[in-house]
């Protein structure tokens, strides 16, 4: 419990440092008033208000009067007068209670964005994990028992191949197959239903799983062939065990560290770094979005995104630190 | 079936090496009976644990393995072809030397050994556990109840070997090869779980293979000692007879070596000087010749053939200790001053302090 309590207090400090760093460099190294309402900001609004002075930017004549009341209006509404420490801790505050404010461009709850985008963002994440574990376990089980002969030898030139072909290269082809020319996926994203979605993801999880099960298979190979040097395995042997047996159930658990570090890793990294695949298959997710508030600067939506990524990156790897524990006993004490 | 237990005939076992074929074992032979106990001995690379291994079929695939072994009639090798799944683990297990590794870290005690229950007796996995239970209280461990949930790390060594030991009973064999069973252990339980390995031999009416690099441990517990060296069977003989009267000069070198209770005190340990030798070529003479004092000209040309010196006492040695030949070519040596094999008499006058044997580096 103490343990749990503990990583508890870690994810929330994490939390608070990268929410912090991410909301400071929103508001100092651009303008946020600058992203609401363009290039206002160059006016002087308040003369221009109170009669004293012409609008010197616009182009319409006598039209820079409401704009001006609408940079007035943002900077109350904004709190943009207000220090950066007291904006940030207001800004946490709402967020804590489930509003992450709304998005500059159009005026929609963040909340709402989110909620329409995370959950695909999630099933494409988990789907492609899944697709990585699911190829990159019995891969590297069948790779460690034949070390070093035919089989594994054609598996690590398959895995270096997997590796090295870019994540847009490898969507390209599985689209001109499965979407161009045998049209087993749609093209686009379809959410009719849970199996629409799933198909509509299928090409993006293969993409992005595909090269991480190559990841995992090399991890865990080497693992396996550590593991199976161990004494213990001998005494399987000595006590008549099938070597299926012996693989499955002494050699593959202890053998599970190295991978499920990187998983844990990798896995965090997917929800953000799926931006061009989400582009590239055209999937509404996270990324997506992310990478199109970014070019509007959209400040608000940018930062729930980073909030939302730092939060699932603390999440995976406590669930990680958890599956240590589970996996070796000998981490339970310390823990 | 009349006959022995185990009749091993020839056994060779080579592995194919950059620098040319090492015959680890190189035409052993011996019977072992239900219910007896045989004691092989003999320094690291002597090719002991090699049989062990090959009789368990744990060798890899890649050592080349000729020669018969027979268990109650069935030939090992070809069930180990045919990949016979209930005889090792069943019939004939093993007890490995270090139980701080030969336990799988991540499954718990009893789970380790009801699984040879429940593989190859079939039994349910509450009936197992039940059963795990009972051989950790017949290999004396306190609470077994209590140390079927927990992990080999929560347990001493000596705890740790006799978990082993529980888990090789479990399919009450018939024969149990026992490879180092102590030595990775403190002196003050050695004792306890060789006793415990007799006590249970004993009880069960298993037949046992002890392997040991220590004279002192076969002695009173094995009823029949082979002596091996560089993969050859060097002395063998019922242990009383081979502590009566040493034949071979190798397993009088090793008896010196080992702290005895029954010498005076300060008795200084004599070392056997140099090391067992790399066994890649074919040997002509006697193995054991460039270490031995008693070796003269035809040690090193011929290699000596086991002959007999009593009722079941073989030995292959041309002067051996203790007869008229040997106490001859050793006067003659000392006279000397240097053995056929120009070995300096005068190593083996340079008799060592025990401490000196415990230092780092001083264990051969």
């Amino acid at each position: 419990m103490t343990f749990l309590a503990r990583r508890l207090a870690f994810m929330l400090g994490v939390l608070l440092v990268t929410t912090f760093v991410a909301y400071t460099a929103m508001n100092a190294l651009g303008d946020p008033l600058f992203n609401v309402v363009g290039f206002y900001t160059q006016v002087d609004c308040d003369a221009v208000i109170a009669g004293e002075a012409e609008d010197v930017v616009g182009t319409r004549p006598g039209s820079s009067l409401g704009e001006c009341e609408l940079v007035a209006e943002a900077r109350e509404k904004y709190h943009l007068d207000d220090p950066l420490p007291v904006r940030y801790v207001r800004w946490i505050g709402a967020m804590v209670q489930g509003d992450f404010g709304e998005s500059f461009k159009n005026y929609m709850p963040v909340s709402t964005i989110l909620a329409e985008r995370l959950p695909k963002s999630l099933l494409l994440m988990g789907m492609s994990v899944t697709v990585a574990l699911v190829v990159s376990i019995p891969w590297a089980v069948a790779a460690a028992y034949r070390a070093n002969r035919r089989l594994d030898r054609a598996s690590t030139a398959l895995s270096f191949g997997l590796l090295s072909i870019p994540g847009f290269a490898l969507a390209i082809i599985l689209m001109y197959f499965f979407v161009v020319r045998w049209e087993v996926f749609p093209s686009r994203f379809e959410d009719d239903d849970l199996f629409s979605r799933l198909r509509s993801l299928t090409l993006a999880s293969l993409t992005l799983g595909l090269p991480l099960s190559a990841v995992y298979q090399r991890l865990l190979r080497t693992d396996l062939i550590t593991t199976l040097q161990e004494d213990f395995v001998v005494t399987a042997k000595a006590k008549g065990l099938s070597d299926r047996r012996i693989m499955f159930r002494h050699v593959l658990r202890p053998s599970l560290f190295g991978m499920v570090t990187v998983v844990g890793l990798n896995t965090a990294a997917l929800f953000a770094g799926s931006i061009i695949i989400e582009q590239i298959f055209s999937i509404p997710g996270i990324g997506r979005e992310l990478y199109v508030s970014i070019v509007r600067d959209d400040n608000p939506v940018v930062l729930a995104c980073v909030v939302i990524i730092v939060t699932a990156f603390v999440l995976i790897n406590t669930a990680v630190d958890l599956l240590y524990s589970y996996l070796d006993p000998r981490v339970r004490r310390d823990a | 079936m009349a006959g022995p237990l185990l009749r091993v005939q020839d056994l060779r076992v080579g592995f194919r090496t950059e620098q040319g074929k090492v015959r680890a074992v190189d035409g052993v032979s011996f019977d072992l009976e239900e219910g007896q106990t045989i004691g092989i001995v003999g320094e690291s690379g002597s090719g002991k644990s090699v049989t062990a291994k090959a009789l368990m079929n744990l060798l890899p695939s890649y050592a080349q393995i000729q020669g018969a072994a027979h268990f109650d009639g069935r030939d090992v090798f070809a069930m180990a072809a045919n990949r016979e799944k209930h005889f090792w683990g069943v019939e004939m297990t093993m007890v490995f030397q270090d139980p701080m590794t030969s336990l799988n870290p991540v499954k718990k005690v009893g789970e380790q050994i009801a699984e040879s229950l429940r593989v190859h007796l079939k039994k349910g996995r509450r009936e197992a556990l039940v059963e795990a239970g009972d051989l950790l209280e017949q290999v004396g461990i306190p609470e077994p109840g209590k140390r079927l949930s927990q992990y080999p790390h929560e347990l001493s060594g000596g705890m740790r070997q006799r978990v082993v030991i529980a888990m090789a009973l479990a399919c009450s064999p018939r024969l149990l090869i026992a490879d180092e069973p102590t030595t990775a252990l403190d002196v003050t339980v050695q004792k306890h779980i060789l006793d415990l390995l007799d006590d249970l031999r004993r009880a069960r009416g298993m037949a046992m293979i002890l392997i040991t690099h220590d004279l002192g441990v076969v002695r009173g517990r094995a009823d029949e000692v082979m002596v091996m060296y560089a993969g050859h069977t060097m002395e063998e003989a019922p242990t009383d007879t081979l502590f009566a009267e040493m034949r071979h000069p190798y397993t009088e070198a090793l008896l010196e070596t080992i702290p005895r209770i029954d010498t005076p005190s300060h008795t200084r340990l004599v070392p056997i000087p140099g090391r067992p030798p790399e066994v890649i070529d074919v040997l002509e003479g006697c193995p054991f010749a460039p270490r031995c004092r008693y070796s003269v000209t035809e040690c090193l040309t011929d290699r000596p053939g086991l002959t007999s010196h009593g009722a079941g006492h073989l030995c292959a040695c041309h002067a051996p200790a203790g007869t008229q030949v040997g106490k001859e070519a050793r006067a003659g040596n000392e006279a000397a001053g240097t053995t056929a094999a120009g070995l300096d008499m005068e190593q083996f006058a340079r008799r060592v302090p025990i401490a000196d044997l415990n230092r780092p580096g001083g264990e051969g």
